[in-house]
Formats: structure tokens, sequence, C-alpha cells
């Protein structure tokens, strides 16, 4: 990516001046007033924990928008590994998502391809447990994976990912899609989860 | 009681016993009751009040196919109870009664309305004084219908609404249903029965020992994987095998590779005086309360029949102790006349032929007709078979097939057209629209005949059942009476639902879509009144003077949050070029590091957005659009180069990037305390668009003017935004920064005379009218779009023009308000405000161009007087723009 598209990121805030700048992400409010833990982790704030997520055992909405994302034109080889999903939106653009530790990493990967940082474009909400197909059919009639559609009468995006799914949609967007995750969870005995209770640890 | 004594292949479990209320009176069940049976069984025969004339109905079809026992079942009113299971605790109520259901003080419409009410009345003998009309509605609203909702009753219950797939629907759970449904789940499909009886089994739930063969297949269909869903309804067949299904409180869309429709067929009425009258009831009514709920329906019975059901339901109601005092059987015996004969509503005897025989039950049963509406509403065709005189599908569509009885296969031919010779009124075709013989005649005398016509003039096969009881008699009824064939006539078209389902159920669960700025908290947490703007929630304003909120910006600092505008990234070696070809002025020549403002034109010459360009690389550019065009402008780019095919990318960054204008004389200040870069005049020249950092985060600054002072548009990721935004107000706090909203940013635009696109315009506005003929450049290589139209405006000469104005009086007209010359609307105001700043009445007007002078003067219409108004050209506000060039 260019210099000249660096205010496009979220990693490139830094300390500085006295600022310690934290992303947040739009799902942050309802989180705190569900009484959620935070930590800093990457440099966004991320609700680790959540009161009661222990016993949203049959299924758990997660928020996990703090993943860095990459948008590459043309998609080109595939960027795969531990902890970075490759979603192929279509020949000519793919997404990357990544633990924000293995930003630049997977940045160096990119080689000559035409990259946007598009972290704070998308928010990500992850849908796990023995419910999680349910509720995903109650959100949207994408039934194969990954695939984009409307999903909660917005357009979106759904990935498998860690024994669940995670729904992609536009940050604007994400307290709304958020919102109806919880409320499909709530009827199957499902609720909101810290990232740290995501199976196989936080992303 | 009427409860027989326990029999083999009974439903109901009588170690189970269920307690409900009906009208407040606690009464008893058992499990595997429907309400229906268990109201039947306790010795209620009234089950509901007909539409029109109120007369009492009772149980008839015990299929779900009639309205008969609709009644209000824990709040929720028109419940088929028939079908229903009966429920611990269950509060059952009759409904559209007057008193109560046994005597209701509406039925004098029966006795005296029946000249006042024929087909259409409520043209003909309600309609003058026509100033009564609302008089009359009400009186009707409430005379007439099903059972209420309350007006002020919010959503109780919840529903969702749930995506499926599956290989194979099976809709009907009948024996061929329930055989299609196992042969393909043990060819390994995924499959999926829907029935909406209480239990699937169909026709076999009727049948003594067809109660046990349903059983056996149930149990197979069970162990072969089938999922059997019921009571659930079928609400139509739709492209792409989408068969959505109400089931309680969940709506299942389905979508199938395969639809195999099994909906057998629909027990018909005879039509004969009477035939409506509280025990007259269709054969497998009978069989089931006799078979299913070990119920004696009567003591004494007379059948009539055209074919063997009747026959059955014959045996075994005298099976069950039941007297059969006649049976008729029209294939044997011709068409007697047929009258049923009541007291109090309810069957007491009948005339067969002048001769009276008495009876507390009449079994009725004409030709059985396929169920055929689903695969009508698929694309099959329908076509008369005058051997059996019913209708059956035929041409099914690729994807959908037909088993069972709903094919046609009836068994054999019965009486084709059994409407009985009768004198006398009252032989009902349309139950639940009270609808009888005399009336389909009278339409058709009035010249209602075609059937479309006539089900609109008469109602008949729009009430609950559809036209599942009613339809095909009252074709019958045409034929006789105008002598053209069923087939000529036809049927009306089919359309889902296929059975009436709520309104809650198709609505789903309530979502709203709103799009949030991520600085949306900090507004409410900040009193900001919030409002929409398109799909967005943007602030209105943080207090209750606009005014004030306004003049701050000029006398001290305001922040406002702009993140909803459109902001498109173009790059690529063909950049310039691809916007010179969609702007009408020029991009190619714009410096990096500069801005320069744009307005985007359609092909036909007309405004269609407009915003700033910045120019952040050699081969990039910024560009923004408004708040509600963004998603147009982009596909307007897209869609463009996609036939040009020029090297350039676009990327819509609108939610990723968050925006806010930081306004007003300490605007420079402020930013100086929260970034190390240049901020002078100097370092910063107006119009430059510069890459900052503000409170450690990257930022594209632009310094731009909309609202009339020092301003700079900072543009970050959409994640910091709160964090920005807390830095400034928390490092500036002694500058004195206020948020401030959309209407006090509208009157601070307005006195600077700034146009917002699609409200100081419209589709037929143009560069030139709009007055921003300095936008045109037409040196340039390519055509751009929009130009030849543009040039025929200017060559046809101006007719209108965009002017600012000022109301000397002080009078504010609203916006829309007409331009009055020579008593003549003659334009339109498009904005208007007071400004306190400048303490008077500004805003912006499309009038005559001839009168588009500085100074001029025109009239708007204000609380229908014409108001003066004065022409002012520029901005009201700082003219010479020394403020925001300062």
């Amino acid at each position: 990516m260019s210099d000249g598209l660096a205010f496009l990121s979220v990693d490139a805030a830094a300390d500085r001046g006295g600022f310690h700048p934290v992303a947040v992400s739009a799902i942050d409010r309802a989180q705190r007033d569900l009484g959620a833990t935070f930590e800093e982790r990457g440099g966004w704030a991320v609700a680790v924990s959540i009161p009661g997520e222990e016993e949203h055992t049959a299924v758990g909405i997660a928020d996990v928008s703090h993943l860095t994302k990459l948008e590459l034109r043309p998609a080109g080889e595939p960027i795969e590994g531990e902890g970075i999903s490759w979603y192929p939106i279509s020949p000519r653009r793919a997404l990357v998502l990544c633990t924000p530790a293995l930003g630049d990493s997977v940045r160096a990967r990119v080689g000559e391809r035409f990259s946007l940082d598009v972290t704070g474009a998308y928010s990500v909400i992850a849908i796990v447990g023995p419910e999680a197909e349910t509720v995903l059919r109650r959100m949207t009639h994408i039934h194969h994976f990954p695939s984009g559609g409307e999903i909660a009468h917005v357009q979106g995006h759904v990935l498998q990912r860690g024994g669940g799914y995670w729904v992609i949609c536009a940050q604007e967007l994400g307290h709304y899609v958020w919102e109806v995750a919880v409320d499909r969870a709530s009827a199957l005995g499902g609720g909101p989860i810290g990232v740290d209770a995501l199976p196989g640890g936080p992303a | 009681m009427t409860r027989l004594a326990p029999r083999a292949g009974e439903r109901i479990d009588r170690s189970q016993p269920v307690s409900f209320t009906f009208h407040g009176k606690t009464l008893q069940g058992f499990a595997g009751d429907t309400i229906g049976s268990a109201l039947y069984a306790s010795g209620q025969r009234v089950f509901s009040r007909s539409f029109k004339y109120h007369r009492p109905r009772g149980l008839a079809c015990c299929s779900g196919h009639c309205a008969n026992c609709q009644m209000t079942v824990d709040g929720i009113p028109s419940v088929r109870v028939c079908t229903t299971p009966l429920r611990e605790g269950a509060v059952v109520k009759g409904q559209n009664y007057v008193g109560s259901l046994e005597h209701d003080l509406m039925q004098m419409t029966d006795k005296l309305g029946g000249p006042f009410t024929p087909p259409g009345f409520y043209y003909k003998t309600f309609i003058r004084p026509r100033k009564l009309w609302p008089l009359y509605e009400k009186f009707l609203r409430g005379a007439a219908g099903l059972g209420p909702l309350d007006p002020n009753g919010s959503r109780r219950e919840r529903v969702d609404v749930e995506n499926r797939h599956v290989d194979v629907a099976v809709i009907g759970g009948g024996q061929a249903g329930l055989e299609a449904a196992i042969a393909a789940a043990q060819g390994g499909e995924s499959v999926v029965v829907v029935d909406e009886g209480y239990d699937v089994g169909g026709a076999l739930l009727a049948d003594r020992d067809g109660i046990g063969t349903a059983a056996e297949l149930r149990q197979r269909a069970v162990q072969a994987g089938v999922e059997l869903l019921a009571p659930a309804i079928a609400i139509g067949l739709f492209e792409q095998g989408l068969v959505p299904v109400a089931y309680g409180n969940l709506l299942l869309k389905y979508r199938a590779h395969r639809v195999v429709v099994a909906s057998g067929i629909v027990e018909q009425p005879l039509v004969f005086p009477g035939n409506d009258l509280v025990g007259v009831m269709l054969p497998d009514a009978a069989r089931r309360l006799v078979n299913g709920f070990s119920i004696k329906p009567a003591e004494r019975a007379v059948v009539l029949t055209v074919d063997d059901r009747g026959l059955q339901a014959a045996a075994d109601l005298e099976a069950v102790g039941v007297e059969i005092a006649r049976v008729v059987d029209f294939r044997e015996v011709g068409s007697p006349a047929i009258e049923a004969q009541g007291k109090g509503g309810k069957v007491a005897q009948i005339s067969i032929g002048g001769r009276h025989v008495k009876a507390d039950l009449v079994v009725m049963s004409g030709s059985p007709q396929p169920n055929y509406k689903l695969l009508a509403q698929a694309g099959a065709r329908v076509e008369y078979d005058e051997g059996r005189g019913v209708f059956v599908p035929t041409d099914l569509p690729a994807h959908v097939e037909a088993v069972g009885a709903v094919t046609g296969d009836v068994g054999e031919p019965a009486v084709p057209s059994p409407i009985l010779d009768h004198r006398g009124d009252k032989c009902f075709v349309c139950f639940c629209e009270d609808q009888t013989t005399k009336d389909l005649k009278y339409a058709i005398a009035e010249g209602f005949d075609s059937i479309e016509l006539s089900k609109r003039y008469t109602t008949v096969t729009m009430g609950p059942c559809q036209g599942r009881l009613c339809h095909t008699n009252s074709i019958r009824v045409y034929a006789k009476t105008t002598g053209i064939d069923e087939n000529t006539i036809g049927t009306t078209t089919a359309r889902p639902p296929s059975t009436p389902i709520s309104m809650g159920l198709l609505a789903g669960p309530p979502q709203e879509p709103r799009k949030r700025t991520s600085l949306h908290h900090r507004h409410k947490d900040m009193g900001g009144t919030m409002m929409w703007t398109g799909a967005w929630r943007r602030p209105h304003s943080y207090g209750p003077d606009v005014g004030a909120e306004a003049k701050h910006v000029h006398h001290a600092l305001g922040l406002i949050d702009v993140s909803t505008l459109g902001k498109i990234l173009v790059t690529g070696p063909d950049a310039g070029a691809f916007l010179d070809r969609v702007y009408p002025n020029r991009f190619s020549d714009l410096k990096v590091g500069r801005t320069r403002y744009g307005v985007l034109t359609g092909d036909a010459g007309r405004i269609m957005d407009d915003g700033v360009v910045a120019r952040v690389a050699d081969d990039t550019f910024y560009v923004s659009a408004t708040s509600t065009g963004a998603d147009g402008v982009y596909q307007w780019f897209t869609w463009w180069n996609a036939v040009w095919f020029m090297d350039v990318q676009f990327a819509n960054l609108t939610g990723a990037l968050a925006a806010v204008n930081v306004a007003g004389p300490n605007a420079r200040e402020a930013m100086q305390r929260v970034s190390d870069d240049d901020f002078s005049a100097d370092g910063f020249a107006y119009l430059d668009a510069r890459h900052v950092t503000v409170a450690g985060v990257p930022t594209l600054a632009l310094r731009i003017g909309f609202v009339g002072e020092l301003g700079y548009e900072l543009h970050f990721p959409s994640p910091l935004a709160e964090h920005v935004w807390d830095s400034i107000f928390e490092k500036a706090a002694d500058l004195d920064p206020k948020p401030f909203g959309l209407e006090p940013q509208r009157i601070l635009r307005l006195e600077k005379g700034h146009v917002i696109v699609s409200q100081d315009t419209d589709s037929e506005s143009n560069l030139h009218e709009a007055a921003m003929p300095w936008l045109v450049k037409n040196d340039k290589d390519f055509e751009w779009i929009g130009k030849w139209a543009t040039q025929q405006v200017a060559d046809r000469g101006l007719k209108w023009m965009l002017v600012g104005f000022e109301s000397p009086s002080g009078a504010i007209p609203v916006e829309g308000g007409q331009v009055v010359v020579d008593g003549k609307s003659a334009g339109r105001v498009t904005s208007v405000r007071r400004s306190a700043e400048l303490g008077k009445v500004i805003g912006l007007a499309i009038i005559p161009n001839e009168l588009a002078v500085d100074g001029g003067r025109f009239d708007v219409q204000v609380n229908g007087r014409p108001a003066p108004m004065t022409v002012h050209l520029g901005p009201f506000y700082d003219p010479a723009g020394e403020k925001v060039k300062s």
C-alpha cells in the first residue's frame, strides 16, 4: 500500500506526543453496556469476557472486528497460514484476515498486488457453538461458504471459521448485525461471549 | 357429553387430561384432542357466527379447510380450532357476535338485512348521503367480520424466520405424500413433509383402520430420516423451489430441489337450502370425530351423497350407535328437492322430495375437489374433468411433482353437478362470505358474468377458505345459470397464501437496519438529537437553540461529524483521465496535495451528486460524495469503466473512514494542539490536502469551507474516531469547542449560498440553471458525461435560475413554497432558514431567469398570501471568503 494511503490503516496509529490511540469496534458500546471486560490488544480495545457467557453454551456471539483485514487486487496466490484467513471474493478481489500481530508479515507477502487496508471498514462477528448453524439460518439464506449475500437485510459475507462462522459486514452496520445475531442466539439459549471464550482461543 | 368409551386406534390419550377455558368456563379434553374436538365433546355445537348474516355455524370439515370453527385462542383471532392441538390453559372464545355466541343480537341481519345487503351492497345501499359514509363504515366494520385485533396491541409473540435447504419438500402428509417422502429418503435425499392437519396422515385420520396405517407410515418416515412438520402451512410455491412454511411462530423458508405436492382433495358441500345449519357437515368431519376423537356426533343422521364417501361416513356413524334415518345416494335417485330446516340455527329435520325426516346431523358429500391451488400457483394449468365434475391440474412445471388424489385420481366419477334443484333462500355457495346461489345469480344478472369479475363483486372465494369449499360450486352455479361450460368459465387465479397466515409471521422479527457513524455514542452522550439521513442516524442538533449552535461556529470552534460523506478512492494510471470524463470540470490537472469541488452530471446533463476531490498522489484521487449518493456514485464510476476499460480502480471507503470537520476562528489553534504538523495559513493553504498526524493517527486533512469559516476536514480510520474526537475536545477545551449538528450546518452553508444536491436541485437541475456554469469545461478531449445535454441548455437559453434571496419582512416561506409572478406559479423555494448571525431570513429559490438580478424582487406564497423576497446573488456571509481563506 502506498504511503499516500497510510490514513486508511488502523495499524499506522501510534503513540505520539502524549497521545495513545486505541481503536474501538462498532460493537464496543453494546458490549460495554453488558459489562464486558476489555483489554488492549494490538491497538484495539477488545472485549475478552462478558458476564453470563459461561451460560451461552448453545451458541456464542463474539466480536472479532479487531482482526486486520487487507483487500488485494487481483486476488492472486492465496496467503495462508496459522491465524490467517483467505477469502477470495472474486477472481479479482480477495480479503485476507489475520490477528493484528500477523499484520506486518501478511503485508510483506502481498507482493506487487494492489492492497487496501480495510481493517476499519468491516465488523466481524463470530458465531460458535452447536446452534451456530441455526442462528446463521435465521439471519441469512447463505448456505455455501465462504460466500457473500444478504444477511439480516444488509450485504455481508460469511466464512466458516473456528468451528463456527464469521459474519463480515460494513462497520457502520456492525452494531445492527450484532443485535440481530444476539437476538437470534437468545431464542436458542445463547448469547454474547468475549473473545477469550471462543473455541480454539481468541482470534 | 358425547365422548364414547375408549376405542382402539383413538388419537386421544385419556390418561392425560388437558384443561382449558371457553368463555371463562373451565372444560377438559385429552392430550391428542384438538380444541375443536374437545369443545364438541363437551357439548358445544355453535362455533362461530357467519361473516355477514351472523348465522350460527358449527363444525363442518374438521380438516382446516372451512372457516366455521374460527375462534380466538389466547388472544389470537381467527384460529381454526378443528386442527389446533389442545394445550393446557388455552383461553378460547368465540368471535364476531354481539351478546353471546349462542344468542347473537346481530343475527337480525339474517332476518332483516337481506334486502339491504345484496352483493356489492356498500356501493348501493350505504352510499347516500355520501357524508354519512364514515358512520356507515363504522357500523359495517363493527357488524361484520372475523376476529378483532387490538388496535393498541403490540407484538406479543416472538417470530423467527429460518432458511432451510432440502432435497425434497413434500406438501401433504397423507398416504401418497408419506410414501413419496419415504421413498425419497430411502434413496438418500433429505426430505421434509409439511401438513396442515393436526398430524400427518391426511384422509387416513378419518378412517378407523386408516389411523393405524397413518401411524405406521409416520414411524417409517421418521426412521427413514424424514422431517415431519404438522400442523404447518405451505404458504405457496415460488420460483426455484422456494416453499415458505408457517410452523407455529417460525417461518421456514425451504428451498428444495424437488417439490412433491400431495395435498389431496377437499370435500365439497352440496348446495341446498339450509346447507349451512349447525349439524350439517362433510363426511370426513363426522368420521374424524368418531374414529379419531371417539365422539358420537349426533343421535339421528341423514346422509346426502354423490359418492362412496358419504356411505363410509354412514357406516362409521352407525357403528357408534347413530341412527341413520335416511341415505340419499344421488347416483341412484336423481336430484329430489332438498331442504334442511333448523331450530335456533341447528338442524332439526330435512325435507327430501317433500317428505320430512327428523335428524340432528346431516352429512353431505359432493364430488371431492383436488386441492390444486399450490400447483396452480406454481404454474400448472387447471382443466375441468367432465366425467368427475371437478377441476384437475395439468402441465406441471419442471421441478414440481404431484402424487395422490390431487392429480385428479379421486375415484369413480360422481354426479358431475351436485347443485340440487331447490326453491327458497339461503343456499350457501360461499360459507365464508355468506354468498348464496341467489347472490351469484344476482351478480350475473347485473353483468358480472366472468368468474374473475364475479369474484371481486360478490367476494366468493375471498374468505378464509380461499375457495376450497366454494370455488367449484360457484363455477357450477355459473355454468348452470349462463349455459356456459365449466372449462370455458375457468377458475380464478390462485395466489399465495393458500391458507391465511398471520401478518406478524410474514413480517418476521422486527429489525431495522440503520447505519451509525463511529461517533454515534459520542453524539448521544453529548445530548445530540438523532435523525434519519437516508439509512444513517445523524445528530440534528445538540440543544434547543440551533441558531446559537450555528453562531458558535462563527465565533469560537465547532466540530461536526461528517463521516457519512461518500469517500471513493480512484486510483491508477488513468485515474485523472477517468475523472475528466465523468465530471464536467477537469481534474487531471489538479496538483498533488490540492482539492477541487466537482459536480457530477448524468447522461442527460442533470446534476446527480457533488463533492470535493483531493489528489493524494500522482495516480490517486480521493473523491467525496453526498451521504445518500455514495453508493450511487461508486456504481456510476464502475459502470462507466465497464464501458471504457480504463486502467483505474475504485474502492468505496465510505464506512472505512470517519470524517470530522473542525471549523471556526479557533480551528487552527485547536489543530495545533493535537498535531505537530504545520497548520499555519502558509503551511496549509486553503484547498490544500495534507497527510498529517492527529493525536497519533495518520489523517488526510482537507482545508475546505462548507460552513463559511476557517476549517479542516479530517479523514481517518473509523475505529479511531472516538480517540480523535475526544483528543480535540480535551486538548482544545479552553478554545470552547462545541459539537454542532445537521441543522446548524444547514444554516451555515446557506449563509454561504452553498447548494445541497437533492435539496436545492432536482432531477431537472442542470449546471447552468443551478448557477454553476464555471464548472463546465468544454475544451476537454473527451465528451464528458452530460456534455451534449448541458450544451443544449446553454444553446436554448436559460429559463430558470437558482438564486439566493432575503425576506425583507422576515416572513419565512416553507421549503417548496411557490414563487408567484403575475399571479402564476413560477418557481419554488428550495431552502430557507433564519440566520441568527445575520439577523435575517435567507434562502435559495428557483425563479425565472429574467428575475435573477441582484436586488430583483419576486413573491412567495406564505400562509396563502404573497410575501415579497429580494434576490441576493453570492454568499450572504463573508462574500469575499476572507474567513475561509484566513
